[in-house]
């Protein structure tokens, strides 16, 4: 069986310091997959956290998981303001494909 | 005497012929067990973390400059379009990654990316009879469209389904795949468009072995989320694409009939003759050739049967 977070995390951190501030950021990084990043994760063979997921993930993973429990919004354009940028990047609202109907992945 | 030397000659041959296989196949079998590039990058796709919100495709189309889909990339009536009646959407010239949907009886439907999977032993580069595709030590398995001609062997090869065809252009009709996002990322030691633009890291990107102890501990950390298989690790000899999943894989669109062994393995020991049949042969043909002319020789002196039928 799988031990709780507690006794998990206290084989280790037993006898860290309780701290004031916890950023998100402290422990989940921007760029998660940076060569920097991966190198560093190389360095430590023993290194026991091998799986941290990024900023970005660790923001969507953690209230969206919220979010469906309490019905909170949850579509990407519920937080996320389309503009013209996005528009673009999705082919959406101007930028919409004009006049196809062929299914897409023929062949 | 001549019997004698018929029967040595025989048994060398035989002897030599064996040597040569036990050889070749030993050295044909060897790399059954090859790994990939020990420094090969992959990515771990996450199943039970995927949205279906199609970031993923937008992010190939615009890296790769592919043509403007059919409909929008955050339309979600892409999940309901087939490409053959009963199949789901697949890679296309214009499409190098898809994302599908599954409804697996799951109060959530299920989401699978669809993209190369870049075999450690790719069944598309042994295929090809012009070279045309390359392993890089990143792990990518890349193609060179300049010598490609076309033939879509490559296409029947690949276990996964992977390589498309440009069947819009008329005159230079050549293999489209996802490269890895080898000129433009990977060689830089940067991630490929699809996983940095996922907002749920559902894709994981860094070295295939770190990525196979990921997916281990994810499976060992949540026992009741996932199936117990890295789908990936060990099919057609690895694959640097690997994929865990809360449903039977076979649920979701993949291939659980797979071998464990790459495709190659199937036709090395075949092709591991071909050398021993050029050496041997020779050898071999020419004593079979020397000994007949030498009982013509003798035929002649002792006027048989023989030389009767050589008027």
């Amino acid at each position: 069986m799988t031990p709780s977070p507690v006794e998990k995390c206290a084989k280790c951190h037993d006898t860290a310091q309780e701290m004031e501030i916890v950023a998100c950021r402290d422990c989940h990084v921007k760029n998660p997959f940076s060569a920097e990043q991966l190198a560093a994760k190389n360095a430590d063979p023993l290194r026991y956290h091998i799986d941290q997921i990024g900023l970005k993930a660790a923001y969507h993973q953690g209230c969206i998981g919220c979010h469906e429990e309490m019905d909170g919004p949850t579509g990407c354009q519920d937080c996320h303001t389309r503009n013209e940028t996005g528009d673009a990047f999705y082919n959406a609202g101007e930028f919409a494909p004009k006049g196809k109907a062929q299914p897409a992945g023929h062949h | 005497m001549s019997e004698i030397s018929r029967r040595r000659f025989l048994a060398a041959g035989l002897a030599g012929g064996a040597a040569t296989t036990l050889t070749v196949s030993k050295s044909a079998f060897g790399s059954a067990l090859l790994e990939g590039y020990p420094e090969g990058m992959g990515v771990l796709v996450d199943l039970t973390r995927c949205i279906g919100c199609r970031s993923c495709e937008a992010a190939c189309n615009k890296e790769q400059k592919l043509p403007e889909p059919d409909m929008p990339f955050d339309d979600p009536a892409a999940f309901d379009q087939e490409y053959h009646p009963g199949l789901k959407r697949r890679t296309s010239e214009s499409a190098y990654t898809v994302v599908n949907r599954y409804d697996v009886g799951t109060d959530k439907p299920v989401y699978r990316k669809v993209q190369c999977n870049h075999c450690n032993e790719p069944t598309c580069l042994t295929s090809c009879f012009v070279n045309a595709y390359k392993k890089t030590k990143e792990g990518a398995v890349v193609y060179n469209s300049k010598v490609c001609v076309g033939c879509r062997t490559c296409k029947v090869a690949c276990p996964f389904n992977i390589p498309a065809y440009s069947y819009s252009s008329a005159f230079d009709p050549v293999i489209k795949k996802c490269i890895f996002c080898y000129d433009t990322r990977l060689k830089k030691g940067l991630p490929p468009a699809c996983v940095e633009i996922c907002p749920q890291e559902a894709l994981t990107f860094g070295n295939r072995k770190d990525l196979i102890k990921i997916a281990n501990q994810r499976i060992k950390d949540n026992p009741n989320l996932y199936v117990d298989h890295i789908y990936g690790e060990k099919e057609v000899g690895g694959t640097s694409w690997i994929y865990i999943s809360s449903v039977p894989f076979d649920q979701v669109g993949f291939d659980t009939t797979l071998p464990r062994e790459p495709v190659i393995n199937n036709v090395k020991g075949f092709l591991g003759m071909v050398p021993m049949v050029l050496a041997i042969w020779p050898a071999l043909f020419t004593g079979f050739h020397l000994l007949a002319t030498k009982n013509k020789h003798g035929e002649d002196h002792g006027a048989s049967h023989g030389s009767e039928e050589e008027k």
